[in-house]
């Protein structure tokens, strides 16, 4: 079965065509980063306008590399979660594809993308594992018993950690998105006297909450003003320090809590190189394994699409051509794949 | 070369049409009235008008979609709709006015040689355009440009019917002075006047590949932009 795999519920057109039986996974990303950053966040109604125009050229050069349109089997996209005009994209061509070629298609939920993209590497993770999702609109915990079989162990209650990052660096004076800047700039330097709260550390649970880590920064950058390039670096180090904490010991929580021995991080934020270094580090503790994703499938993308509805439409799951986008969307009331 | 079979959708208003012209010149078109839920119903009436027109997806030429203005995601449904049939049969698209349809619609419903067409653009404003029929084509063409108009600041031309959801808003605004007779503010765009337009212009050789999508929004002023905070 070969699919093709559409993402666009925010702001990256991805595009990917993936063959069930033999693995092969070919893509194409276009990341909009440059049209929202004048804007210094995510515009929703200039991202839907950029994915009508950005998609269809990345969907027929795909296809001409890759055996032409005939040659799927089915069409795959983003049902939810997401912004709804920039989802309902995606969703109109990936149906009206499907339509024209009388070809199944299937609504695919962009979280299952992110926490199954792990699968796409060479060493894959075998079931069951707690994945942690980090992105600039996501963060959470996640029991992974089975495909399909997930329960949120976890989550923001304010701010997702991608966001927290891109507002702090944002006060820093970072250019957007920021978050990847911040941890450049937190590189720097490798120890402060600065202290900055783990939130919510000291409550049982697995909830996160980082809107207080921004205002912490914030009132350290007026406590400490005029901010000197030194005391940027260490506000952004001891910023980056106390996500990071908070996160594996979260981490390290669930993995008591479930019993499960592999850790999969997934999400943009799964690239930050302290964090992949910390978890790495306490799994060595730990004994357990921590498995990341290839860092071209860490953010959103159209490979992860195509896989997890690859998945389920080989598996026999098809979409009534008449479904709509669902820009809130629970993964719990997914169906587990047997 | 195929055979002349359009295809046409339109979606960029409360309403949902769709419609195809066969080479034989027959018209078949489906019309509902499915506020924020038109991509429930296309795939429905797609299907339907081409039963009627005992037509088969590979016998379609072109693909019509209404290009704006009118509500931005409405305006994306038809033209991302369009997209995907255009590479799924691998076949032209042809872009056409909303306000232009709007226009030739209420030319077949009132025989109206001059129409100002006008779409309710919320805050405050309208999208409008001033067609007149060329008589030779039998079709209403723009004279001027498509605009942007503060409703207070309507200019109405003399001898013009008006058409569209912009009056509307002009009379709840209180600021539409035109006798009843010369104006259809209920009026909404309809796909069976797209394809008529669409068979015009694929004639003139105004198609597009998938990869061309023109959508014209007017209003391109969408958000503020930000000053960088700094400290």
């Amino acid at each position: 079965m070969k699919v093709l795999g559409l993402e666009s519920s925010c702001d990256e057109t991805g595009i990917a065509i993936y063959e069930v039986e033999t693995g092969v996974i070919q893509q194409r990303l276009y990341s909009q980063i440059e049209c929202h950053r004048e804007y210094g966040g995510v515009v929703p109604e200039l991202a839907s306008r950029d994915h009508v125009v950005k998609a269809a050229p990345m969907i027929i050069d795909l296809l001409q590399q890759n055996g032409g349109v005939h040659s799927l089997d089915g069409i795959v996209y983003t049902r939810g979660p997401g912004l709804m005009g920039a989802l309902m994209v995606g969703a109109c061509i990936a149906r009206a594809l499907a339509w024209a070629l009388d070809k199944p298609v299937l609504g695919v939920h962009h979280m299952e993308g992110h926490l199954l993209a792990p699968m796409l590497s060479e060493d894959k993770p075998e079931f069951p594992f707690v994945a942690l999702l980090v992105s600039g609109g996501h963060t959470m915990l996640v029991d992974v018993e089975a495909v399909g079989e997930y329960k949120i162990l976890g989550e923001s209650l304010d701010d997702a950690v991608g966001e927290a990052f891109d507002k702090t660096a944002k006060l820093l004076g970072l250019p957007y998105p920021g978050g990847p800047e911040l941890a450049q700039l937190a590189s720097t330097v490798s120890a402060t006297d600065l202290v900055f709260p783990r939130p919510m550390v000291d409550r049982p649970g697995l909830d996160f909450s980082f809107s207080g880590l921004k205002t912490f920064a914030l009132n350290t950058m007026h406590k400490l003003t005029p901010l000197s390039d030194q005391n940027r670096a260490e506000i952004a180090f001891a910023f980056e320090q106390a996500v990071v904490d908070t996160l594996q010991i979260k981490c390290q929580r669930a993995l008591k809590q479930t019993g499960y021995r592999r850790l999969v991080v997934a999400g943009g934020v799964g690239a930050n190189r302290t964090l992949r270094k910390r978890l790495q580090q306490m799994s060595a503790k730990l004994q357990t394994r921590v498995y990341f994703p290839a860092l071209e499938y860490c953010t959103d993308n159209g490979a992860m699409i195509a896989y997890a509805g690859g998945l389920r439409m080989a598996a026999g799951q098809r979409d009534e051509n008449v479904t709509d986008v669902l820009p809130r969307w629970s993964l719990e009331t997914l169906q587990r794949l047997n | 070369m195929k055979k002349l079979n359009i295809l046409a959708i339109e979606t960029s208003t409360e309403a949902c049409s769709v419609a195809v012209l066969t080479h034989r010149g027959l018209l078949f078109s489906e019309f509902e009235l499915t506020p924020r839920q038109h991509t429930q119903f296309l795939p429905r009436m797609m299907d339907a008008v081409l039963v009627q027109a005992g037509l088969f997806k590979k016998d379609l030429s072109h693909i019509a979609y209404a290009s704006g203005p009118g509500a931005f995601t409405g305006v994306r449904i038809a033209a991302s709709t369009a997209q995907g049939i255009s590479i799924g049969l691998d076949i032209p698209l042809v872009a056409i006015s909303t306000l232009a349809i709007l226009a030739q619609h209420c030319y077949h419903i009132h025989h109206t040689e001059r129409v100002m067409a006008a779409l309710d653009a919320r805050m405050g404003e309208a999208y409008v355009g001033n067609y007149q029929l060329n008589n030779t084509s039998g079709l209403l063409e723009l004279d001027g440009e498509e605009t942007l108009v503060r409703l207070n600041q309507l200019r109405l031309p003399e001898h013009y019917f008006l058409a569209g959801s912009g009056f509307m808003a002009c009379r709840e605004a209180g600021c539409l002075v035109a006798p009843e007779n010369i104006v259809d503010a209920d009026l909404l765009p309809h796909a069976s006047a797209l394809v008529q337009l669409a068979e015009h212009a694929i004639k003139q050789g105004k198609t597009l590949t998938a990869d061309q999508i023109q959508i014209n929004y007017i209003r391109n002023k969408v958000a503020e932009k930000k000053k960088v905070a700094s400290l």
